[in-house]
């Protein structure tokens, strides 16, 4: 079953690039998932090695030491929360007025997936969460997990955004910028992921 | 590529992992973890629904 996770994120890639090459272009599916994969690498490795907030399980597929599956499955929900909020909105959010309710919606469709993915992993000891917190979903799943989905996509799509508002880029500029951002990404997203986790605290102590 | 299949592509992606989810559920007697699935599905159809109802609009106008 554990194979049959990590292929079908592997598809699920394949299935939204397709996607995205025909309802945006190349140049977009190469910015967006290439420095997702940045994301995604930057953020495992601060969540999960040096602040230890969780741990892997027996993953098959793995890319320097992090499971594969992560490196795309973060960029797969952001495009995700992109597409759907542009779509009940019927606006598209890289090209709308800076305040708007793209954010809350992509936002909470991280917090979503986050319910059934974690269900999912969780049935297969594939993420250990090691947080000293009492508040739980279900099992050893905390209460911070949706969160961990919610701002790790908005804080993404955020800094695509921002950087993109430039007219008449290079797509290899703007790869390279956006990569660069996300350490900046990762870093806003672990205090937001400790002011939640206060949050979390205060209100279920 | 047909219109519809291209909406329902990043809806689909989601699906397949449902799918999955739901199946292991069942096998693994965690009928404790269905109700986890039922949010985004739900979402996902609101979604669907309305932009379905956008590609109908402009092809009736």
């Amino acid at each position: 079953m554990i194979w049959l996770i990590e292929i079908s994120i592997i598809l699920v890639t394949v299935i939204l690039v397709v996607h995205a090459r025909t309802a945006y272009n190349s140049s977009f599916v190469k910015v967006f998932w290439i420095s997702g994969m940045m994301l995604g690498f930057l953020r495992e490795v601060a969540l999960g090695e040096m602040m230890k907030i969780y741990s892997y399980g027996d993953f098959h597929i793995t890319l320097f030491g992090l499971p594969l599956i992560y490196l795309l499955f973060w960029t797969n929900i952001a495009y995700i929360g992109l597409v759907w909020s542009n779509n009940f909105l019927e606006r598209e959010y890289l090209k709308a007025k800076p305040f708007g309710y793209h954010l809350p919606l992509i936002f909470m469709t991280g917090v979503l997936i986050s319910f059934f993915f974690e269900a999912l992993l969780s049935q297969y000891d594939l993420i250990r969460w090691h947080l000293d917190s009492s508040s739980r979903l279900w099992g050893n799943t905390p209460l911070l997990a949706p969160f961990a989905y919610g701002w790790t996509v908005v804080l993404f799509i955020k800094g695509l955004k921002i950087l993109s508002r430039e007219p008449q880029q290079n797509w290899q500029i703007l790869v390279l910028k956006l990569s660069l951002a996300q350490s900046i990404v990762v870093l806003i997203m672990a205090g937001l992921l400790l002011l939640s986790n206060l949050a979390i605290i205060l209100v279920f102590s | 590529m047909n219109k519809l299949l291209l909406i329902y592509l990043p809806y689909g992606a989601i699906d397949l992992m449902l799918g999955i989810a739901i199946i292991s559920e069942l096998v693994n007697k965690r009928y404790d973890l269905l109700w986890a699935n039922l949010p985004v599905l739900i979402w996902g159809l609101v979604s669907l629904n309305k932009q379905v109802r956008k590609m109908y609009d402009d092809l009736v106008d």
